[in-house]
């Protein structure tokens, strides 16, 4: 390397001239916050991979052919934990000390009618014997609880219980060989409060390293009068083009590795040994965010790569104005965009089970296509900027549109960062909001009665009496639940029946009012109504039930939930409560993820379109004088210049939009979102209000400067 | 009628320091008066103040009997636009429009119909000698046709009465400096106009009814 260049860069990188200071704030912050957050990335990618090692080592390997014992899973729900599984293990004998079937993150199998529970149910105050269960010493985690080898996270919910003494886990109990080797497994259903591998990744790369590296992007480029005469000095003096290249790109790399070197400290102090991060209500396990060194190391390239390569492509731009950019670039984009459109289709095309996830995969790899793509599809679409001014007939948009055709590789940066902006804010919105109305648990909505219907295995002749006794005990009434006769078989194979003596008796016990509870035999008060159990609108029959009850109706007043429910039944297997009227406590806890991430690349693409416009303030002070030196007005010049900035986001915005309402479309058929036009184009418009306002007083501001230096 | 210029005991100061004080200048119709003095002495501080773009700490500058001082930037921008035609040493004309348009823009601002801003600026061209360039870009003018074509945008207003320059020759060769000074006095006689040309070319001083030595008048 050509030690003059190198001592000029480094100079120039930390020179002391003002005019500097913008591009060196610039480099040096986004550097930073690239670096921070492709690390924040990559740790999230590691919790993702832990995450899906440890849920994927409990799930039992289905047996084939060397039973060591039965396994059940049921779902119970929470109020302040959504949905958890408990793992019922009910071993074959002679197996009970065979260590393949001791789950990870127990040290041996628990007593019959035991259970551990996960550290994340004790923190929030339950004991086994809340759950109905006996307490057992088996976890190899703090107070017995389950250890880190079988947790997601340590604030999840999880059981691991052993069927009760003398009772088995029934005839859908699943043969297994245990927990180790190979074979299928079957899944332990898991709501996670951490996100599994495939949304990690793709989460972390869409919306923590795309929208950091676009931000870095424009931080290479950023202005620097000092940098541009330097450089204008040494191509006078004949040094090559080539040298000229290497000063900048020793320039920016000087300055990108200060502020990746308090990036890796920022993580290193901030995020790598955290257990806990703002925002997310979970407890992660010890060491989930922490990376190999080479991983770092490997984040840190990556990040100066990119402002090196940033820097070098934005010398190549030409200073003076060029003509056409070519409509090619907007292809790339346009294919995202169809990719996203087909991404819906993908499960009627290929008609198998495979086509779900191949959609999903499809729909998410297409939308973090479109970020990329979304900056090069705007500059040659800025094309007509000049034909609407012309049309306009009114001088300044005149002006603004020859000034945006001319420069509309510079003038579209903050437009494409506030397109981006819309785009992902909209995205994510959709997600979100996706998450609460895609919920798979519905329960009719009750304030007076909290309903559950109670199922378990291997029934026996008393355990109805016994159960019905404890629930009058605690408050609760029951309804006995019999199998619905094969002529009277609803669409759900477990719908039940239950009776009561009319329909008001019904409406009480359920908290139902005759709007939500209709009855076809209004009329009718005679012993031996019947009445479906899970149903959209109850009705009644008359008519005996001479069927033995193979679950039980409990219907409590507000405030119980589901572990009362639970402890009702304590002693019998498999129990599966499941709410169908009162309040709903399912929830999903990523939605915490999702959220943060939202922030997360709204605020990191907010400093972005900052950033640019704060660079095309700059670019507005050195050329303002060429159009008042022209003759024109201070407000003149600074409509042209406002204008300039903002025709593009007339163009930009709309395709972020459309982005979004194409992203949102399609991802409802996978549960995926919720297609919210209205929050999308609020977004939208949120985003406009807030980047004119910017520009609006940025040329204000600049104004005022001018004006106290006596310039106007 | 009222001169073009009148300067009356101006004083231009920046902090404590004081650049130019007590400096008067009277410029008539069709008078080019050359402003001379080395550099830092205030030429282009004073040019500043005659155009309406700073103002002065004390004194009064009119144009065409209109005041300057202890007036609004609005009402220092109308008179700029309207009475005053500015050159200075590098053209600064847009990239982004052409030839034409670059000198018809400050009529195209006003309001002036498109077909008439745009007759207006080939008039002026015409005037200056390069009625040819006015479809180019300006990106492909040599240094010299920059020049005219800014003389031109200086000149394209009928009601212009004061030719503000700052050093216009500067940037170019020295026959090209010469033609462009006699074509400035020339058009300043012809069209009964005033100028103030600061420079440090003798042969453009020369060309001038008047010189005046700033450093005369400026305390430091």
């Amino acid at each position: 390397m050509n030690l003059a260049i190198w001592t000029v860069a480094r100079r120039l990188a930390l020179s002391t001239d003002r005019r500097q200071r913008w591009r060196q704030i610039s480099i040096v912050a986004g550097a930073l916050i690239a670096t921070c957050a492709v690390l924040l990335a990559m740790s999230i990618i590691h919790l993702g991979l832990l995450t899906s090692d440890h849920t994927g080592a409990r799930h039992p390997v289905v047996d084939s052919g060397e039973s060591r014992m039965t396994v059940a899973v049921t779902g119970p729900i929470l109020p302040d934990l959504s949905q958890f599984p408990v793992l019922w293990l009910d071993p074959a004998p002679g197996s009970e000390d065979d260590p393949a079937i001791i789950p990870p993150g127990l040290s041996a199998l628990p007593a019959p009618g035991e259970a551990v529970l996960s550290p994340g149910l004790l923190a929030r105050g339950y004991t086994a014997e809340d759950l109905g269960f006996a307490p057992s010493r088996a976890g190899t985690g703090l107070r017995h609880t389950i250890g880190d080898a079988g947790l997601a996270s340590r604030s999840e919910g999880f059981v691991v219980a052993r069927a009760p003494e003398g009772r088995s886990l029934g005839e859908h109990a699943i043969a297994s060989s245990g927990f180790r080797g190979p074979g299928p497994r079957y899944p332990v259903e898991t709501v996670l409060d951490v996100p599994a591998a495939g949304a990690a990744i793709v989460g972390a790369i869409w919306l923590l390293m795309l929208p950091a590296l676009m931000v870095l992007t424009g931080s290479a480029r950023a202005v620097s009068q000092v940098r541009t005469e330097r450089a204008e000095t040494l191509w006078r003096l004949g040094v090559r083009r080539r040298g000229i290249g290497l000063l900048v790109a020793l320039e920016t790399l000087v300055l990108a590795t200060i502020g990746s070197a308090l990036g890796v400290l920022l993580w290193g102090v901030a995020i790598a040994p955290r257990t806990h991060l703002p925002g997310i209500g979970a407890s992660l396990l010890p060491g989930a965010l922490d990376l190999p060194g080479l991983a770092v190391a490997a984040g840190v390239a990556l990040v100066l790569l990119n402002a090196t390569l940033a820097a070098l492509w934005a010398k190549r731009e030409p200073s003076r104005p060029r003509g056409g950019v070519s409509v090619l670039r907007v292809l790339p984009f346009a294919a995202c965009l169809a990719v996203m459109t087909l991404a819906g289709w993908v499960p009627q095309l290929l008609r198998s089970d495979a086509g779900y996830d191949l959609g999903v995969t499809v729909l998410m790899v297409a939308g973090a296509g479109a970020t990329i793509t979304l900056p090069m599809a705007v500059p040659p679409l800025l094309g007509g900027m000049a034909t609407v001014g012309r049309l306009l007939r009114q001088p300044t948009a005149w002006l603004a549109g020859r000034l945006v055709v001319a420069r509309r590789s510079t003038l579209a940066r903050p437009a494409v960062m506030a397109a981006v902006l819309v785009y992902l804010a909209g995205a994510t919105t959709a997600m979100i909001a996706g998450l609460t109305e895609n919920a798979p648990v519905s329960v009719l909505p009750s304030a007076q009665r909290e309903v559950w219907v109670v199922t378990w295995a291997d029934s026996r002749a008393d355990d109805i009496d016994t159960a019905a006794e404890r629930a009058r005990q605690a408050g609760a009434e029951t309804l006995a639940v019999t199998p619905t006769p094969a002529a009277e078989a609803g669409p759900e194979p477990s719908d039940g029946i239950v009776t009561t003596e009319d329909c008001a008796a019904a409406r009480q016990f359920f908290g139902l009012d005759e709007q939500t509870m209709t009855c076809t035999n209004e009329e009718a008060a005679a012993p031996g109504l019947w009445f479906t159990v899970r149903f959209g609108s109850a009705e009644n029959r008359e008519g005996t039930i001479s069927a033995a009850a193979t679950g039980m109706l409990v219907s409590a007043p507000p405030g119980w939930t589901e572990a009362d429910t639970l402890a009702v039944f304590s002693g019998l297997p498999v129990v599966n409560p499941w709410k169908v009227a009162g309040t709903s406590d399912f929830f999903s806890p990523v939605y915490d993820w999702l959220a943060g991430a939202m922030i997360a690349a709204t605020g990191i693409l907010a400093i972005g379109l900052v950033r640019e416009i704060g660079d095309r303030v700059l670019v507005v002070v050195g050329e303002r004088s060429r159009l008042l030196r022209a003759g024109l007005r201070d407000g003149e010049s600074d409509w042209v210049y406002g204008l300039a900035t903002l025709l593009p986001m007339a163009v930009a915005l709309p395709l972020g939009y459309l982005s979004a309402r194409i992203f949102a479309a399609n991802g409802t058929g996978y549960a995926v979102t919720a297609d919210s036009v209205d929050i999308v184009a609020m977004v939208a418009a949120l985003v406009a209000g807030l980047t004119a306002a910017v520009v609006a007083l940025t040329l204000w501001w600049q104004r005022r400067i001018d004006t106290g230096r006596g310039e106007s | 009628m009222q001169p073009p210029l009148t300067v009356e005991g101006i004083e231009i100061a920046y902090g404590d320091q004081v650049l130019v004080k007590g400096f008067g200048l009277h410029v008539d119709a069709g008078e080019s008066v050359a402003l001379m003095g080395p550099s830092g002495s205030g030429k282009t501080s004073l040019l500043h103040c005659l155009v309406g773009l700073s103002r002065p700490a004390a004194g009064e500058i009119r144009i065409a009997g209109n005041p300057m001082t202890g007036v609004s930037a609005a009402r220092r921008a109308d008179a700029r636009r309207g009475l005053i035609g500015t050159a200075y040493q590098t053209p600064d004309l847009l990239a982004e429009v052409n030839v034409a348009e670059n000198v018809a823009i400050t009529l195209l601002f006003e309001g002036a119909a498109r077909e008439d801003a745009l007759a207006a600026a080939r008039r002026s061209l015409a005037a200056v000698g390069v009625e040819h360039l006015a479809e180019r870009g300006v990106a492909n003018l040599s240094g010299g046709e920059a020049q005219r074509v800014s003389l031109a945008r200086a000149l394209v207003r009928e009601s212009m009465c004061l030719l503000v320059a700052d050093e216009p020759t500067a940037s170019l060769d020295g026959t090209n400096a010469v033609r462009l000074s006699d074509l400035m006095t020339g058009m300043v006689r012809e069209r009964g106009i005033g100028a103030v040309i600061a420079t440090h070319d003798q042969r453009v001083a020369d060309r001038c009814d008047r010189v005046v030595e700033l450093r005369d008048v400026t305390v430091r």
